[in-house]
């Protein structure tokens, strides 16, 4: 028994003594690798830099990189050796990107041009064809993309979509692109630059497609931001059909596809308004839709209100009826676009909805329309609806409205402004519109004077207290405003007690 | 003229030093900590420094800071290189009293041309007030 115990530890203890050094050895040769892996990175990089001075300057200390030295002829290694290469390969393409990126200039186009001579990219190339796996193809296509390589950034666009979509590669391929934006885009012609741009927006929209990033981020980054694609998408008719084709070509959910029109509608002014109407057309006419369907609906909407062709018009009437309240308030909203005298009544009735979104906007698309949507808020307040009468006010106080009364004022030409002034604070309860006229510096006392006389509200006496106690006001007008609270609440007491 | 490099990118370095000394023979020296750069500021006489903002982590200021509050020295050109080129930070380096910003990447042949500026006024000062 004490023998095979003492065996056991025998064992155990070779076992451990084994393990340890094979640990050690391991640890060794990871950090001779590591040596070994920086020494190389060094001679690299140094080759690199002195390459471009030698080409810049014609110093004596001039190398060559030549293609042998990078890309050894595969006779000459065995497998072993090939392995290593190819690692010192990537090291090399590592240490001439870091040089491209860090620099500008000369000396950044030597390192292009000598790595494009000596086959960096068609290496990268071929290694992205052969590559197991998503992440690895990703990599290469970075790469490519780095090493700002014309040539062969034409020949990623050259490659089918199909291709791209099924084997996913397209994150890296997007990057491989999106390169060309800064390198190359004042040499492309017109035609490149469509291809370019319809490549980019299909990788966008399948990258939005599978969630992998904010579409509206990298819209903005890529195509927004930079004048010539915005140029091209808005001169270029078969563009804007090109990129609504890629939309309705992709996997897009509902929803994204609706933010995506939507977002050309509103920043690239393109001729999405056809689809978008047919589609809309078709989505109004279901009799049930699912919430994402609504959402989608609701987008569309959007869009056509932003482009606002009154060929549009109907369709924008047929959502302002909705049984959607959402639906209804971005018809309200956009409205306004539509100048026909039954807009009018449709936004007049909307003020009159039980929905707070409804009413505010139909009230801001009123007021939107100028003299004629001013009177029909101001016809709100001879009715019964104090939420109508609310908006209404908000609307017409905040809005065009205002400056356009108090031009009348400050000319003194009292009669007509005070009338529709009067007819807002005496119909409702807005104390904001007198606060503001009150505290106008080019109005004059006399006008302030009639303004304070005209004021026939009881809800008044404590906008009143609230001046009286903290507002500095001209001394004349506040005279005339405590004479005024006086009245207003003697009148108040009085109605009160019947 | 003399030169302070503070820097403490490798491919810069290396590549500004080839230009700088080896090319063109600028006396320059180097130094790759704001802490060491600050003491040779304070022992040293320069012309020109060329500083990357962006070193030990923005820390690039303080050695601003360090030559034009705290040795009160408003004749040594600073240009500084900087890897946010917003209009804000840039406002920010030239009310710091930095002479010229420049954004990575940059073309070192334009910090060489840059360089050569600075130079060359400072020769036609130094005649001006010499009186050639």
């Amino acid at each position: 028994m004490m023998e095979l115990l003492i065996l056991v530890t025998e064992i155990l203890g070779i076992t451990l003594f084994v393990f340890l050094g094979i640990i050690i050895v391991i640890s060794v040769k990871n950090t001779k690798f590591e040596e070994k892996k920086e020494k190389y990175r060094v001679i690299y990089q140094n080759m690199i830099v002195d390459y471009a001075m030698g080409e810049m300057y014609g110093d004596k200390s001039k190398i060559s990189l030549d293609k042998e030295l990078i890309f050894p002829k595969k006779s000459n290694f065995d497998y072993r050796s090939l392995i290593k290469r190819m690692f010192l390969v990537e090291l090399f393409i590592e240490q001439a990107i870091i040089v491209i990126n860090s620099f500008q200039g000369r000396i950044r186009n030597i390192i292009i041009e000598k790595m494009n001579e000596i086959g960096v990219s068609e290496y990268l190339f071929r290694k992205f064809k052969r590559a197991k796996d998503k992440k690895e193809r990703e990599y290469y296509l970075f790469r490519i993309g780095e090493l700002r390589n014309k040539k062969f950034i034409n020949k990623l666009m050259q490659i089918e979509e199909n291709k791209i979509f099924k084997k996913g590669y397209y994150k890296g391929y997007f990057i491989a692109l999106s390169t060309l934006v800064d390198a190359w885009i004042h040499d492309m012609t017109d035609e490149e630059i469509n291809a370019y741009i319809k490549k980019v927006f299909t990788v966008l929209v399948y990258l939005n497609a599978e969630n992998e990033v904010d579409l509206k981020k990298f819209f903005e980054i890529f195509l927004m931001g930079k004048s010539n694609f915005f140029n091209a998408l808005v001169r270029n008719k078969k563009m804007r059909k090109d990129l609504c084709e890629v939309i309705f070509k992709s996997n897009l959910s509902l929803v994204h596809r609706g933010m995506l029109l939507n977002m050309i509608a509103l920043n690239h002014q393109l001729e999405v308004g056809e689809i978008c109407l047919a589609e809309a057309n078709e989505y109004l006419a279901k009799d049930q839709l699912s919430e994402e369907e609504k959402e989608y609906l609701n987008y569309l909407i959007k869009s056509l209100g932003e482009i606002g062709l009154a060929e549009y018009y109907s369709i924008i009437k047929t959502a302002s009826e909705s049984d959607n309240w959402v639906t209804q308030t971005i018809a309200a909203k956009y409205l306004h676009k539509f100048d026909f005298h039954e807009t009018y009544e449709i936004l007049y009735n909307m003020l009159f909805h039980n929905n707070w979104w409804i009413r505010y906007n139909s009230a801001l698309s009123l007021e939107k329309l100028g003299l004629s949507g001013y009177q029909y808020l101001l016809r709100t307040f001879s009715m019964d609806d104090k939420y109508a009468k609310e908006v209404a006010a908000h609307a017409l106080v905040n809005g065009s409205f205002y400056n356009y009364i108090l031009k009348f004022l400050i000319n003194e030409n009292t009669d007509f402004a005070l009338n529709e002034i009067s007819k807002i604070i005496n119909g409702g309860n807005n104390l904001t519109i007198v606060d503001k006229l009150l505290g106008e510096k080019r109005v004059s006392l006399k006008v302030k004077f009639k303004l304070i006389e005209s004021i026939d509200n009881s809800e008044f006496v404590f906008y009143f207290d609230e001046v009286l106690k903290n507002k500095v006001m001209e001394n004349e007008v506040f005279d005339l405003a405590l004479e005024k609270r006086e009245y207003l609440f003697q009148k108040e007491v009085e109605n009160e007690l019947g | 003229m003399e030169i302070l490099l503070v820097l403490n990118t490798e491919i810069y370095l290396k590549v500004i030093k080839k230009i700088f000394i080896d090319i063109y023979e600028y006396s320059m020296e180097i130094s790759m900590t704001t802490k060491e750069s600050m003491e040779l500021l304070d022992r040293n006489k320069y012309d020109l420094l060329i500083l990357d903002v962006d070193i030990e982590g923005n820390s690039g200021r303080k050695v601003i800071d360090f030559i034009r509050s705290r040795l009160n020295d408003k004749a040594t050109y600073i240009i500084a290189v900087t890897q946010d080129n917003s209009e804000e930070i840039v406002s920010e380096l030239y009310s710091k009293e930095v002479d010229y910003c420049i954004s990575k990447p940059f073309d070192p042949v334009m910090l060489k041309l840059l360089a050569d500026r600075i130079k060359n006024r400072l020769e036609q000062f130094h005649c001006e007030y010499r009186g050639e």
